[in-house]
């Protein structure tokens, strides 16, 4: 029986020499053990000091892995953090700053919906504009929610510049622009005939912004019966001309084409030999539509039915020189649109099969390979870009789709897959040659190799390391993963659900980032941080890299706009102008206080102030916070900002500062005195 | 015995029997008899199970489920003989209705009225007689079998088992079969019809009617041979809805689409094959029944999802088939009802992850697999496919023997799920039973045997988890409020983890398990604690081979808990080579050391509070081991090789 044959029972029942080499051996290892724990000795100080960490670990009950992982992740008071975390905030509506490795929350900036703390649309005239223009128009009311996915930091010859920062909104077809000079949202752009983007992408200048919609809608966005939903219904990638001097979208120069009615999903830019191209997932490619009081299976049943989906492969350097051809597209809703026939006519479109319900799109550091996760297949499929140009160029078609796409071989296009385990979302890469997957169902991330020349061919797409994350991960992150030289060192997890992790706080729980340490052999859970909203991707940048000014350049300063505000105010030009039935109030906040710090108006009046904060210290930032009105300012020094409205109710309305800016805040106040009509 | 006055009144009979056998059809729909259950648990809540001649229906799984605990069996293992006789009584007793005013003799009446007088006399007594057994049968070994005392069910009546209080009572169904009894009992007193001429020309008339309504039936069961040198897809069209087509040994080159309800035969040597081509036999008409082919050559594109056969349509039945060289084997799309039996799936020899799936049912509820082979396949996939039954398959060298989601109420018998990628995979369901199944011998990169995510009343009972990388795999299973995730009785050995536990599972309860020479027994994964979950249920734990016991009052469990800690797991973590010395002396000798000199205290994994002295008998069958060697040389040796490991990578710094 086995387990008379159980090695430490043999060992048990044998001679008692054994036992003694037993405690040999133990003696040997503790001796060695200590040596060597003196010798690390110099990373945490002298030797005693050693010993008195040794207490707090032990005080503490943490393992050692665990109280490495506590070092690994300190930053002492008064340092930086090696990296930055761009990380979407979801349906909150705004981005989140991190610091990596401390996973420090370090700044929230609305984008898509208001905030009080930064005066974010809180009856700041600037921001509320930016809200309006991107909302959806007439009929429509103004958005103040968006479900903001996938930032995206600006490149320049692939890597990170520093300068801007693009979302998405799944919920609104939108892209925003966030400045990093500033850290705040500089435009919302509502891209013509679409309504809904998970993803969008910069090209390797960010000259162009590329964005393809999630759900299909009518081409046009117009109405049609959802019964019409091959004939009508249209997906669409729009290539967005991005000025970088005023960071805004030109209209006029970009254009999309027309896709069939799939749900495209996430994307990436081609680089170095795909160069011109881009990459985009798709699902639903049985354009199921639900149905299921109407006796059809539900949505996500009948979307995950086909074997394949496919990848779109999309000659986009083509394509906007096919754009520049006026008799090549139609003008919609104000924007130049290839159309599906167009596309197929010039070559500008292949579909390569991917397997079915893909999530992931990820294309490698030089650019040679593009890698898609599988979700409900256990593998990493990576096409080689070579071999679908070739593919494409020879003619090697297994069909076409219904549209007429051509539908490239799939085994023609292949160059490895990679077993990385149960559902994996997203690969993102190091500077070693490793791509890491995030596996959904596992709930591990995988290490994997590339192939070349990352490493040599016998040594391609081969897992080499796996960790067990918490639960159920979906995005992952590593620093510059999507230019052309990543740093490595971290990998963030963005797992969906914190379940157990935190306290329970009440039914709804945050979200769980987990850093795991990329250095070793090995890779290493270093820490778990709860986050806000559903973190939708992130991007990290190293610190140096952020160039953000600690005060605005000049003094008056109107932050949509990045110029110098016509309102601006000096010192000792504040005034107080009517022109008939509006006041103009044009003052000046500083330490500690605001000129003029009484206003008298009449009911009835329409109130403008107009507020400089003529400080330019450091962190000297003041609030502008009225009683009854709705208004929260906060007023960044040098910024200049507008806020206004109809004084409807007579009374006595007190302002003050919100933000304490030293020792007499609290007397940094003023008077809006609304005296009643007839007086 | 001749009586000439008196004059047999046709109508009065002829209503007599019609309304005898309506009202035997209508008490065929009926439940027979109620068995209510009632527990405080379970509030205002009563399980409720109709019997009938024909079904048991109702809260079956639900009593089933509870039953399980206390060792008894399955109703739908109970009288099977007897189910499939029924059908046979219910048509004799009808018949003998429809015969007897014919018959002149009184005991001729007597005789072919007899099964409807019997019928319910038999049930009853059949009822009981199984009721008893169930008791008399019940698994003490189960969880809480020995706690219950012994039951005495009641036919009619109330009685208890445990806290359930249960009552038997006849049903609407019952008291219809005993009024049709009490005409038959009328009809043989009856006076029996004279075969008049008129009568004659009726009978006649009946009988040509009757063959009329007759032709019908034998027209469409008609059968037709595949002619020599003609195609089946010739002769499919030529046939008419419910006829059998006969295919004689030969190879069918051709790609068949069946769209009328046909049974086709193949006859030993028929081979359908499609030539490396898209999809060999589709099928589109419920009802269609397939048994006996060999259907090969399949294309291999996915985009078109090349198959052997496709199922289309409900109720189909695929039997003794053997299907080779296909991407995808058997491909049911919509098909609920159908019925895959003792076929043989073998994919083509591509890489995995180029093939198709084994067998895969989307969207297919109430379906049968059972008895099937699939090899070289990928999956076998089970998807929005409530109330699926799989019993004693085969699933080998593909890629998740099962891949299961979305889908309820499924039972899992007696598979065996071998040298796949992942064993079974299972995930956002509900209400699912697992009972004698092997998963064994997975490699890979996500080598489970059984994956059990999202899922909640799952019910693991007597399988075998045997030599995979991680034997079971919980991720927030249970999830749900009230959910339940129960591993009992099971064997888990040689595997490189017995149970992997991701910190978001909380309530799984193990007991009575026998956890076998696994590398470790049980792992969090993750970061986090596994104290939340149960390891013994009624003050019984398991049986874990590594764990030192001691058992003073000798009641078969040890009064030293079992405690999953180790300093050279902790170490192993992390220096991965020392993985080489698993299970060695020198590992032995480690843990010696760490208790010694404390370096750091090794945090307990999970505690077995009752660990059990001896292996359940379900455990008993073990594979094949190698040989051992030399305990004392190989201690030796392995201690001198981890002195020049650990010096390595303390060398390295990795300890550090």
């Amino acid at each position: 029986m086995a387990v008379s044959s159980h090695p430490t029972k043999r060992f048990a029942s044998r001679g008692r020499w054994l036992a003694a080499m037993a405690a040999i051996g133990a003696l040997a290892f503790a001796h060695v053990q200590c040596r060597s724990a003196a010798r690390s000795g110099d990373t945490v100080g002298a030797g005693s000091g050693y010993a008195a960490l040794d207490e707090i670990i032990r005080g503490r009950s943490l393992s050692p892995d665990e109280a490495a992982a506590a070092l690994k992740t300190f930053v002492p008071p008064g340092k930086y953090d090696d990296f930055i975390m761009v990380t979407s905030g979801g349906h909150a509506g705004s981005v989140l700053l991190y610091g990596v490795p401390s996973m420090r929350l370090l700044k929230q900036i609305p984008v898509y919906s208001p905030d009080a703390w930064q005066g974010w649309a809180q009856g700041d005239s600037g921001s509320a504009r930016v809200l309006k223009d991107g909302s959806w128009g007439p009929g429509l009311p103004t958005l103040t929610w968006g479900d903001l996915h996938h930032p995206q930091i600006s490149l320049t010859r692939g890597k990170y510049d520093g300068e801007w920062i693009s979302v998405s909104d799944k919920s609104a077809g939108r892209v925003a622009i966030i400045s990093m000079r500033d850290m705040k949202t500089k435009t919302i752009f509502k891209t013509p005939n679409t309504v809904s983007d998970h993803h969008a992408v910069w090209s390797d200048e960010s000259d162009y912004l590329i964005q393809n919609s999630f759900f299909p809608v009518p081409l046009g966005q117009d109405y049609a019966p959802i019964e019409q939903y091959k004939s009508k219904y249209r997906g669409t990638a729009s290539f967005l001309k991005f000025d970088r001097k005023t960071g805004r979208v030109v209209e006029n120069e970009s254009f999309q084409v027309e896709l069939p009615p799939y749900f495209q999903d996430l994307s990436a830019t081609g680089r170095g030999p795909s160069e011109g191209w881009v990459f985009m997932n798709s699902m639903n490619t049985e354009m199921a539509t639900g149905g299921t009081l109407e006796n059809k299976p539900a949505m996500e049943v009948a979307a995950s039915q086909r074997e394949m989906d496919y990848l779109h492969a999309l000659n986009w350097h083509k394509a906007r020189e096919v754009a520049k051809d006026p008799s090549k597209v139609r003008t919609i809703n104000g924007i130049k649109v290839i159309s599906m026939a167009t596309a197929v006519a010039e070559g500008l479109l292949f579909f390569v099969p991917e397997s079915k319900s893909p999530h992931g799109v990820d294309v490698v550091p030089g650019g040679e390979y593009i890698l898609v996760s599988g979700k409900l297949d256990p593998h990493v499929t990576a096409y080689s870009f070579e071999k679908i140009k070739k593919a494409a160029e020879a003619g090697q078609f297994e069909g076409k789709d219904e549209f007429g796409v051509p539908i490239l071989k799939y085994d023609a296009c292949l160059a490895g897959t990679i077993p990385v385990g149960l559902g994996p979302l997203h690969s993102v890469f190091d500077d070693k040659g490793y791509g890491y997957s995030s596996q959904f169902l596992d709930s591990t991330v995988t290490r994997y190799t590339l192939g070349p020349p990352y490493n040599p061919p016998d040594k391609a797409w081969k897992v080499v390391d796996k960790i067990s994350v918490h639960y159920n991960i979906g995005h992952l992150q590593a620093p510059g993963s999507n230019t052309r030289t990543p740093y490595g060192k971290y990998v963030v997890a963005l797992n969906k659900w914190s379940v157990d992790r935190f306290p329970a706080l009440g039914p709804l729980h945050p979200q769980n980032l987990q850093l795991i340490d990329i250095s070793g052999e090995k890779m290493a859970l270093l820490s778990d941080t709860p986050t806000i909203g559903e973190p939708h991707n992130s991007q990290m940048i190293p610190v140096e890299l952020v160039q953000a000014w600690t005060t605005y350049p000049e003094t008056g300063w109107d932050a949509v706009a990045m110029a110098r505000s016509a309102h601006a105010t000096a010192q000792g030009k504040e005034s107080i102008r009517r022109e008939g039935n509006t006041v103009h109030v044009s003052g000046t906040v500083i330490r500690s206080h605001y000129t003029p710090d009484i206003v008298r108006v009449k009911q009835g009046d329409r109130v403008v102030f107009h507020w400089t904060n003529v400080e330019s210290a450091r962190d000297a930032t003041h609030g502008f916070g009225l009683h009854g009105y709705n208004v929260n300012l906060s007023l960044d020094p040098g910024a200049t900002e507008t806020t206004e409205f109809v004084a409807t109710k007579a009374g006595v309305y007190p302002f003050y500062c919100t933000e304490f800016c030293s020792a007499l805040h609290m007397e940094m106040t003023g008077w809006l005195l609304v005296e009643p009509k007839g007086d | 015995m001749s009586e000439p006055d008196r004059t047999p009144d046709v109508a009065a009979s002829l209503t007599l029997v019609l309304v005898g056998v309506g009202a035997l059809l209508v008490s065929c729909l009926m439940p027979w008899w109620l068995l209510q259950a009632r527990a405080p648990q379970y509030g205002q809540r009563v399980l409720v199970v109709e019997v009938g001649p024909l079904t048991v229906s109702g809260d079956v799984f639900e009593l089933d489920t509870l039953g399980h605990y206390v060792g008894i069996r399955s109703l739908h293992t109970i009288a099977r003989f007897e189910r499939t006789l029924a059908p046979l009584g219910l048509a004799a007793a009808g018949l003998g209705l429809l015969l007897a005013p014919w018959l002149r003799r009184r005991r001729l009446r007597l005789l072919a009225v007899a099964p409807v007088l019997f019928l319910p006399i038999l049930f009853v007594a059949d009822l009981g007689y199984w009721m008893q057994r169930a008791m008399r049968e019940r698994d003490l070994e189960s969880a809480l079998g020995a706690a219950l005392p012994d039951v005495e069910p009641a036919l009619l009546g109330e009685y208890t088992v445990g806290q359930f209080r249960m009552s038997a009572e006849p049903a609407g169904g019952f008291y219809i079969a005993l009024l049709v009894a009490a005409l038959g009992v009328g009809l043989v007193f009856a006076v029996p019809w004279k075969l008049r001429p008129h009568h004659r020309r009726l009978m006649a008339t009946m009988g040509l009617a009757s063959a009329g309504l007759a032709l019908p039936v034998v027209a469409q069961a008609a059968r037709h041979t595949v002619p020599a040198g003609g195609t089946l897809s010739d002769t499919v069209r030529d046939a008419a809805a419910g006829d059998e087509i006969l295919v004689p040994a030969g190879v069918y080159r051709e790609h068949v689409r069946v769209d009328r309800p046909l049974t086709l035969v193949g006859q030993p040597g028929a081979v359908l094959d499609g030539g490396g081509a898209g999809t060999v036999l589709r099928i589109a008409a419920a009802d269609t029944e397939v048994r006996g082919l060999v259907v090969r050559g399949s294309g291999d594109g996915y985009t078109a999802e090349d198959a052997g056969i496709r199922i289309e349509a409900p109720r189909v039945r695929i039997a003794d088939t053997r299907l080779e060289d296909v991407l995808f084997g058997v491909f049911a799309v919509k098909a609920d009802g159908c019925v895959v039996e003792r076929t043989t799936v073998v994919g083509k020899p591509l890489p995995v992850t180029r093939r198709g799936d084994g067998i895969r049912l989307w969207y297919s509820s109430d379906c049968r697999l059972v008895g099937n082979r699939v090899e070289r396949s990928r999956d076998v996939v089970i998807w929005y496919s409530s109330g699926t039954v799989a019993e004693d398959n085969v699933v080998r060298e593909s890629r998740y023997g099962l891949h299961y989601m979305y889908s309820d109420r499924n039972a899992f018998r007696g598979n065996r799920f071998e040298h796949n990628e992942t064993a079974a995979a299972v995930m956002y369901s509900r209400g699912l039973v697992l009972e004698d199944n092997d998963f064994s011998h997975s490699t890979g990169e996500s080598a489970y045997g059984l994956l059990l995510k999202d899922a909640d009343d799952v019910f693991i009972r007597g399988n075998r988890f045997v030599g995979n990388a991680i034997g079971l795999f919980f991720d927030n299973a249970p999830q749900s409020r009230g959910g339940r995730v129960d591993v009992h009785g099971n064997l888990v050995g040689w595997n490189d983890a017995g149970v992997a536990l991701q910190p978001a599972s909380h309530g799984v309860r193990f007991w009575e398990n026998t956890f076998l020479q696994n590398r470790r027994p049980m792992q969090v994964q993750g970061t986090g604690p596994a104290d939340r979950n149960e390891w013994s249920v009624g003050g019984r734990g398991n049986y874990w081979s590594e764990a030192t016991l001691y058992d003073r009052d000798a009641d078969g469990i040890s009064e030293i808990p079992y405690r999953s800690e180790s300093t050279y797991e902790a170490l192993a973590d992390r220096v991965p080579a020392l993985a080489f010395f698993d299970n060695t002396p020198a590992a032995t000798a480690l843990d010696m050391a760490a208790r010694l000199f404390p370096i750091f205290a090794p945090r307990p994994r999970m505690v077995d509070p009752h660990p059990l002295m001896m292996m359940s008998p379900s455990a008993a069958v073990v594979p094949e081991e190698t040989g051992g060697g030399d305990p004392a040389l190989a201690a030796v040796g392995s201690l001198f090789m981890l002195a020049a490991v650990l010096g390595r990578s303390l060398a390295r710094g990795v300890v550090s």
